[in-house]
């Protein structure tokens, strides 16, 4: 097989690939849901006593709704706010300690900029210890 | 614009000076990596691997499994250091076949296909832990960072993978 007939075909692989790809990613991809929704968030603190707060809210996706009620902050970066504060606690970096959450008991998938939320959805951020398992 | 074929020394022994020339590519990989944390996806280690692999053949593998170490010493034992055992040495060992008469558009198209296919290749593990529907949503959510390291893989390659060959080559026969 000459060089320019391999290319082309790795070429025409390559373009399939993207296509099926993102038709995928289309069809699987959670949506966003317009309208006033109430979610329960719920805030497992390492010291202290743990948090519940009901919020109800228009936004989309959960980082608005969060900020809304001035939850969570943290630090910007290419993939969204990357949460740092939850309900008054820190996480400390030197400590291994980072927020995790869990959306209707499984494991988030998204941050919370891409996190979209329905209306009932029960979020429960907890402070974790260690970066290994 | 073909590669020139390289004198093989794969299945022979290494010798000291290949060994110095990669780990030096190695902790190039890693630099490489760290250096641009701050973009999502956009990095030289598959550039790295294939350059590498172009000039040594199979003993780049040792300049993959000392980047994978590396990872692993600094990030810790888990999914996310793990799936890099077989994730990068599939790219060098897909790229073999390049060895003889591959363009830097083949290199490129290649590291693309890598970059986009990337995502998919390190939610495998999850099958076993959390399902295939939990995998397959993991996998979705980085659809959107598949699609960069895709673009990114192939301009980065395109670009640059003929001069550091080129580089590379001069350092390895200078050797000799």
């Amino acid at each position: 097989m000459n060089k320019k007939k391999k290319t082309i075909i790795m070429a025409a692989a390559l373009a399939v690939f993207i296509i099926a790809v993102v038709i995928a990613w289309a069809v699987i991809k959670p949506g966003a849901v317009q309208g006033s929704k109430r979610i329960t968030v719920e805030v497992d603190h390492l010291e202290g006593k743990d948090g519940s707060f009901i919020i109800l809210t228009d936004e989309e996706y959960l980082r608005g709704a969060l900020e809304q009620e001035g939850l969570v902050s943290g630090e910007e970066s290419a993939y969204g706010l990357f949460v740092t504060t939850v309900d008054g606690e820190t996480a400390d970096d030197s400590q291994e300690q980072w927020w995790g959450y869990t959306v209707n008991g499984e494991f988030a998938e998204y941050g919370v900029d891409e996190q979209p939320i329905n209306d009932g959805d029960v979020y429960v951020f907890t402070l974790n210890v260690g970066y290994s398992w | 614009m073909s590669s020139r074929s390289t004198s093989d020394t794969a299945g022979k022994k290494m010798s000291v000076r290949e060994l110095a020339e990669l780990s030096l590519l190695a902790a190039l990989m890693f630099a490489g990596k760290e250096a641009l944390s701050g973009i999502p996806n956009v990095h030289p280690v598959a550039l790295l691997i294939l350059v590498c692999t172009a000039v040594y053949g199979w003993k780049a593998l040792y300049s993959v499994t000392v980047f994978v170490l590396l990872e692993i010493a600094v990030y810790g034992v888990g999914m996310w250091t793990l799936m890099y055992a077989y994730v990068w040495p599939l790219l060098a060992a897909l790229s073999m076949p390049l060895r003889r008469d591959g363009t830097r558009l083949m290199y490129a198209l290649l590291a693309a296909f890598h970059g986009l296919a990337f995502g998919a290749l390190t939610s495998i593990p999850y099958v076993f832990i959390v399902g295939f529907k939990a995998e397959l949503a993991w996998w979705a959510a980085g659809v959107p960072y598949d699609l960069i390291h895709c673009a990114s893989n192939f301009v980065i390659v395109l670009l640059l993978f003929e001069p550091l060959r080129k580089l590379v080559q001069r350092l390895h026969d200078y050797s000799k």
